[in-house]
């Protein structure tokens, strides 16, 4: 008895939110005729695209146990940097954006892996720091993207599908792959377990969490690259407050504050939807958008106080 | 027999102590070897030279007669040495699979990918030959204790390890799991590994062990066949001659009963501990380290929970019952920690002194407290105790170790209880301030204070407890009164050996 209650109890907490995810779905569809029509599907993964994409990075960072809170001025720095080479090809812009990333990623994980400084303060400041470089190239104003890649910005597969929402489940897919299938996802998942457990046993901690933040840094800026080439121009908002919206979206997808625990999908992926979802949901509805925030903090509030009792349950 | 394992020579300083000197050991294969001695006698370091996790500065060690480097973790693990911790090295949300091969994960068909079938099946090989029927697909958070620790042995076992070394493994397992632990070892055993078994309890040496290695003060002291040898004579080599088996003459025996404990358990800690604490003793409670003294105190306290078991308080009206929790607000607790625990380190003295009995300087209708009454109070008590202090508006922060102690017992003093419990009261103490303490203990007792005192200092223990109840095995194995307490005695019943009734 007392055990069924408990599964019933565990069952909720690990798929409570796919749950909520399909409630809301249901009473969208109910509540809104506007809601389940292929052209709001079509707005809802446009709109999903970039805090997906910047997510799925960050999941890896988090599951170390560590958190990037520059990934919104990453993103913001590797808009500018598209439109600093907006006159090569396509291609040109879109792999010195990524560099771009890779480099602050690099950088990020070194401050914190090499150095041992405190993640959360280290990227804190230099979330304010990378966006007051970028802000210098652009002056603060709105500049453009390569034609090029405005015009990928808007390709469609069979022309429904964005192309920028498939570049976004690459990284969801891929990131998914390298942190269950290989060594190195299973040496994160270790060290956010236990640092110095995992240092005892031989995990090379360090390079390890170098590469996430890498590949943490790599998503951001494809997150800005994408935006820029979906809006063929660069505006000052890219990126900004970000990172919150996607510690949110992560931590609703599971995925654990203090390490260890988590998945990019369908983790990750399930709870950038949700709060994407609401949003949308609430908007075709014609809720006033002074809603959202309340709903959505909510949500992010009941999704940490799950995740604190996750963690008590498991540590006692 | 064929010699596994010898170091040699070994010695490793740090700074002011040498924590080995000159340590020679040899394991010989398809044997168990004991690896005894106190907190500090250097065991620990010498498996650390082992782990490659320190690097001796003289000696070095023989691996099947090769002179082997052990610069790294890896390099040990390169040698066929495996370790099981006392306190285990797992990741609760890997499988018991990933657990076991986390440092040399298969590789997979793919670039970088992990073969996880193949971790899964040689997992599986592994808990097979020992017996054990944990899934390796499990995931570790899932499994008790003695699993867990199954899964370590297992790990040895799958990484082709040579010798195994067990670090007090038996401290944390229930008697079952315990004898699935001594068939394991056994199996190691006639497999012809290495064991080096470390155990506090000199029953599970005789059980388990063919030889045995005791370590004092980083040398070794004695070593030979474990059947060639009595407990007795393991404990004088253990404890040293240095030892005294004088007692100090004691005056008090302690009148009624004040508090009664019944049957005290706690999951894997305390099988049922029986205690009674009687108004004006000095009540010392002793046992080696993991022996669950303070876990005894936290849950009787409330601090911690308690699967079971009975307390009574006998306040001068008469016995009653008194349920978990209630006893924290009835007593004084100094802790351990005096630094994080027991005081404001910022605020001043006096504020530290009457920051638990604000509700007798709080005035009027609005409790506004009565700040001149507060200081006078904490300036007595700081001429009663003799605190050193500039004035009594010093910052806690700013005293010597000795006199923030008395600035805690100050502070409970004032709450004038009736039983006083110590963990560990003068540690990091200097000599002067230890005695003044320990007069301040003595004349609480005198005046009708119940003291029940946990300390690690064994010449405290003896100076001044009046009676002494050890824990060992989760239950008080023996007690002694007045002039029974002796160094020796209370080594010997912590360790279990028929020396205590000698």
């Amino acid at each position: 008895m007392r055990d069924s209650m408990n599964q019933a109890r565990r069952f909720g907490m690990e798929y409570g939110f796919y749950l909520l995810l399909l409630a809301m779905i249901a009473v969208f569809t109910v509540i809104s005729n506007s809601f389940l029509t292929v052209s709001n599907f079509v707005q809802i993964a446009i709109a999903s695209t970039f805090l997906l994409t910047a997510a799925a990075g960050l999941t890896l960072v988090l599951v170390n146990g560590e958190i990037d809170l520059s990934i919104g001025s990453t993103a913001y720095v590797a808009a500018t940097v598209v439109y600093l080479m907006a006159d090569l090809p396509a291609a040109g812009s879109i792999v010195a954006a990524l560099t771009a990333g890779l480099v602050i990623g690099l950088f990020n994980g070194w401050l914190v892996a090499y150095l041992g400084m405190n993640s959360l303060l280290a990227t804190l400041g230099l979330m304010i720091a990378y966006r007051g470089v970028a802000l210098v190239f652009t002056g603060g104003t709105v500049k453009q993207a390569g034609e090029g890649l405005a015009q990928l910005g808007q390709l469609k597969l069979f022309g429904v599908i964005p192309v920028i929402f498939l570049t976004a489940l690459l990284f969801l897919f891929v990131f998914q792959w390298i942190l269950r299938k290989t060594k190195l996802g299973t040496y994160w998942i270790a060290i956010g377990n236990n640092e110095d457990s995992a240092r005892k046993i031989g995990v090379p901690v360090r390079r390890a969490k170098l590469a996430a933040f890498a590949l943490c840094g790599i998503s951001a800026a494809a997150s800005g690259m994408l935006l820029s080439g979906y809006l063929g121009e660069i505006t000052t908002f890219t990126g900004r407050g970000m990172e919150f919206q996607a510690v949110a979206a992560v931590v609703i997808g599971g995925t654990s504050l203090f390490g260890g625990r988590g998945s990019v999908f369908p983790g990750t992926f399930a709870g950038v939807i949700l709060l994407i979802v609401i949003n949308n949901g609430l908007g075709t509805r014609g809720v006033s958008p002074f809603v959202y925030p309340f709903v959505a903090g909510a949500l992010i509030f009941f999704a940490i106080y799950l995740d604190a009792i996750k963690n008590r349950a498991h540590r006692t | 027999m064929s010699v596994k394992l010898h170091m040699e020579g070994v010695t490793k300083v740090f700074p002011g102590v040498k924590a080995l000197d000159d340590v020679s050991i040899t394991a010989a294969a398809g044997e168990v070897t004991g690896l005894v001695g106190v907190n500090g006698a250097g065991k620990s370091t010498l498996m650390n030279v082992l782990g490659g996790i320190y690097m001796p500065e003289r000696g070095h060690v023989e691996i099947n007669g090769r002179r082997v480097e052990l610069r790294r973790p890896a390099d040990a693990d390169e040698a066929g040495i495996a370790f099981i911790h006392q306190e285990l090295l797992y990741f609760p949300t890997l499988s018991v699979a990933e657990n076991m091969f986390i440092s040399r994960l298969p590789a997979g068909s793919l670039p970088f990918s992990v073969d996880k079938r193949a971790a899964q099946s040689r997992a599986q090989e592994a808990l097979d030959q020992l017996g054990s029927a944990i899934r390796p697909s499990a995931r570790m958070e899932t499994l008790s204790v003695g699993e867990k620790q199954v899964v370590e042995i297992a790990r040895a076992v799958a990484q082709g390890a040579d010798i195994v070394i067990f670090d007090e493994p038996s401290s944390s397992l229930s008697i079952k799991e315990k004898d699935a632990l001594f068939a394991m070892v056994r199996r190691l055993r006639a497999e012809g590994k290495a064991v080096i078994y470390i155990s506090h309890f000199l029953d599970e040496i005789e059980e388990l062990c063919d030889s045995y290695v005791v370590l004092r003060n980083g040398r070794v002291v004695g070593s030979g066949r474990v059947e060639e040898v009595t407990r007795t004579r393991i404990v004088e080599m253990i404890v040293g001659q240095a030892m005294s088996s004088q007692s100090v003459r004691k005056g008090r025996t302690g009148g009624e009963a004040r508090l009664t404990l019944e049957g005290i358990r706690r999951d894997g800690i305390l099988n049922g501990v029986d205690l009674e604490l009687k108004c004006g003793e000095v009540l010392g409670l002793w046992g080696l380290m993991g022996s669950g003294r303070t876990e005894l105190i936290r849950s009787i306290l409330g601090l911690d929970p308690m699967q079971g078991g009975a307390m009574q308080l006998n306040g001068g009206t008469g016995r009653r019952p008194i349920r978990h929790g209630e006893l924290l607000e009835l007593t004084a607790y100094v802790t351990e920690n005096r630094r994080t625990d027991g005081l404001f380190l910022e605020e001043s003295v006096w504020k530290n002194i009457t920051a638990t009995t604000l509700d007798k300087f709080a005035v009027g209708r609005m409790r506004v407290l009565d700040k001149a009454a507060e200081e006078r109070s904490a300036t007595s008590m700081i001429k009663n105790l003799t605190i050193r202090t500039p004035t009594h508006q010093t910052r806690a922060a700013n005293l010597s170790g000795g006199n923030q102690q008395k600035v805690v017992f100050a502070k409970w003093l004032n709450r004038q209880p009736n039983i006083l419990i110590l963990d560990e009261p003068t540690r990091g103490v200097d000599v002067g301030a230890k005695r003044e303490i320990g007069e301040l203990i003595e004349s609480l007792a005198d005046s009708g204070t119940s003291v029940l005192l946990v300390t690690s200092e064994i010449e405290e223990m003896v100076a001044l407890a009046d009676r002494v109840a050890v824990l060992r095995g989760g239950i008080i194995a023996a007690e002694m009164q007045g002039e029974d307490i002796t160094e020796a005695g209370l080594m010997a019943a912590a360790m279990g050996t028929d020396a205590a009734d000698a």
